[in-house]
């Protein structure tokens, strides 16, 4: 039974072993412990928010929790797990015996674990940790504004991460174009794959441009003459934002390709218009790398026409997705299990997001709505609404691919019953927050401004949110319940390994010799 | 490798609806810059022989190199005695790697 820390294995193993499935669980144990700490910083947020005035943290230390809330979540944990997914089941799901170039997607689990403990260093320095927002937005992050040493730990634990997250995905991609097994044409691989493939096109061509703003930005930090023109600001965000923007959809389209499989499994087809939904992949990827500047739509000599044409374009390769995915369900002989009902809250979630996404993308639109509670809403609906309910559907899914055995049906509804009060609790009165004016990223508002019923429900629901991931940890230890070989009938090649479900975690050889037609 | 330059093109075209709209020199260099470099790896992936080596079922050398990395980054703010642990780590590191099978 494949496990992240085999019973009587040696420790070396765990920290040094090279298979897939291995690599696979640690990145996507460590990203699950920084979601629980990001999402412990979350909460500390929303009961500060509750009610006006200051009654749990000062100014500064909530300038830090919203700054480590989202570098946690966007560098730490959704892009970490999502390529997880991929290094633990591409291989499986193409037939091949490991990774190409295994030790550089070990290399990339050490390099996002040590990222991650230098960016949360910034907690023990004077002044506590960066203050900066996830984007690190120049010049508020440069040496005079930010002094001292909590923003240096922060650029380096995202250059850290990030580097790791780039080899991942460079391992990812050479498997899926090399290693395929014999028969397993591109047009046959599993969604699932088209979507790690496309994902991984976007890690590999924006992520480098991050990481050399952030080095940029240290230098700059140093020694000035980086960022410190007229023009410097504006440079560094159109650099950020190029990694900005496709990191979205690198949090997408993995739970996407996951939901995609649960759907076709659990409605007993094939996924409906697949070579469509191929096409859609590989366009809206290249159109999501063409958006960025979207984000800096109230920055003076911006292009919007331009991204504003682009960013309303992405409605045409989603909508396909959401006509394949519906397509699929259409006539299927539905089974409702949980998994199944995680990938449908996802399309009904996501559906959220990406509708108010259609209203941002316009220029005049989005200069009422910049900076403003209905953002917050927005990307939240998203990201926490879209990806982690595809990550949930994955999870249950493949979870007794991976430990033999099944989560239990019950907790799970549970987890997903809290999961969707949580979340539309918490989310949607923020778009009502932000049309009637609440800004982003302040720790407190004025009494008489009359927010604070509609940040009381949001604290409420983020605190039901916490207790659906309790119920989901309390289902992971104590669900026994044996699998068999392939308790859902699956449709890939990852559920026909040869004898008990999961496959010994060394000595893996491949699942086939031929694709079945 | 055709999905490569399918995916090259695709931003290639992104780039040249730009060019009607009057952009700024940044926004062509950098999508511009990623449909050339997308291109390149594809070119090169062409060339590439495939390795088929497998690599070890252990390999300490790999998170030794990453501490190494970690520590030569982190050096830059905790001081010299941490570039040197990060300077010899990584090249112990390099050293164990060119041992491993």
């Amino acid at each position: 039974m494949t496990r992240v820390m085999p019973a009587g294995a040696p420790l070396l193993e765990t920290f040094a072993g090279t298979d897939h499935k291995r690599i696979g669980l640690g990145v996507g144990a460590i990203a699950f412990g920084f979601f629980l700490a990001g999402g412990v910083l979350a909460m500390l947020m929303r009961t500060e928010l509750a009610e006006p005035g200051l009654q749990v943290v000062s100014l500064n230390t909530y300038n830090a929790l919203f700054t480590m809330h989202g570098s946690t979540m966007i560098y730490l944990f959704v892009t970490p797990v999502a390529l997880a997914l991929g290094l633990y089941l591409v291989p499986l799901q193409v037939g091949a015996s490991n990774l190409a170039g295994a030790r550089f997607a070990l290399a990339g689990m050490w390099l996002l674990v040590l990222g991650g403990i230098t960016m949360w260093s910034g907690f023990l320095v004077q002044g506590g940790a960066a203050q900066v927002t996830w984007v690190g937005f120049d010049p508020l992050s440069n040496a005079v504004n930010s002094p001292g040493k909590a923003v240096d730990s922060w650029i380096w634990g995202v250059v850290l991460a990030s580097l790791g997250e780039l080899l991942m995905a460079a391992c990812l991609l050479a498997t899926l174009l090399g290693r395929r097994i014999a028969g397993m044409t591109l047009l046959r691989m599993p969604i699932f794959c088209w979507a790690q493939l496309v994902t991984c096109l976007m890690v590999l061509f924006a992520f480098p441009v991050l990481i050399g703003a952030m080095v940029a930005l240290w230098v700059d930090r140093q020694w000035g003459g980086v960022f410190t023109g007229p023009g410097g600001p504006v440079t560094y965000q159109h650099l950020f934002w190029f990694y900005g923007h496709p990191v979205v959809y690198v949090m997408f389209f993995p739970f996407l390709g996951a939901v995609a499989e649960v759907i076709a499994v659990f409605s007993g087809r094939r996924v409906f218009g697949y070579r469509g939904m191929v096409l859609s992949l590989l366009v809206f990827a290249s159109l999501s790398m063409s958006v960025w500047a979207h984000h800096m739509f109230t920055i003076q000599g911006v292009t919007t026409k331009y991204f504003a044409l682009t960013s309303t374009l992405l409605v045409l390769p989603a909508g396909t997705e959401y006509l394949a995915l519906l397509g699929t369900l259409h006539g299927g002989r539905i089974r409702l299990t949980v998994p199944m009902l995680f990938a449908l809250a996802f399309l009904l979630q996501f559906l959220v997001g990406g509708l108010s996404g259609i209203w941002v993308a316009s220029p005049a639109l989005d200069n009422q709505a910049n900076n403003s509670y209905v953002v917050v809403a927005h990307f939240h609906y998203t990201l926490l609404a879209g990806s982690v309910f595809g990550f949930f559907a994955g999870v249950y899914y493949w979870w007794p691919r991976v430990t033999g055995r099944l989560l239990g049906e019950r907790l799970g509804r549970l987890h997903l019953l809290l999961f969707v009060l949580g979340t539309n609790l918490t989310f949607a009165p923020q778009f009502a927050l932000g049309e009637d004016g609440m800004a982003r990223r302040i720790a407190d508002y004025p009494k008489h401004a009359g927010w604070e019923t509609l940040n009381s429900l949001s604290t409420l629901g983020s605190y039901l949110i916490g207790l659906s991931v309790l119920v989901f940890v309390l289902n992971a230890l104590v669900s026994r319940k044996w699998a068999g070989d392939d308790p859902w009938g699956g449709h890939t090649l990852e559920w026909l390994a040869p004898g008990a479900a999961p496959p010994p975690i060394r000595s893996h050889t491949p699942l086939l010799d031929e694709v079945p037609a | 490798m055709k999905v490569l330059l399918f995916w090259a093109g695709l931003l290639a075209l992104w780039t040249a609806v730009q060019l009607v709209f009057g952009p700024h020199l940044i926004t062509v260099l950098l999508l511009g810059g990623a449909a050339v470099a997308v291109a390149l790896t594809a070119f090169v992936a062409r060339l590439a022989r495939p390795a088929r080596r497998e690599p070890p079922d252990l390999s300490p050398s790999t998170p030794l190199i990453a501490l190494g990395v970690a520590a030569l980054l982190s050096g830059s703010e905790l001081g010299p005695w941490c570039l040197g642990l990060g300077a010899l780590m990584t090249a112990a590191g390099l050293a164990g790697l060119l041992g491993e099978r």
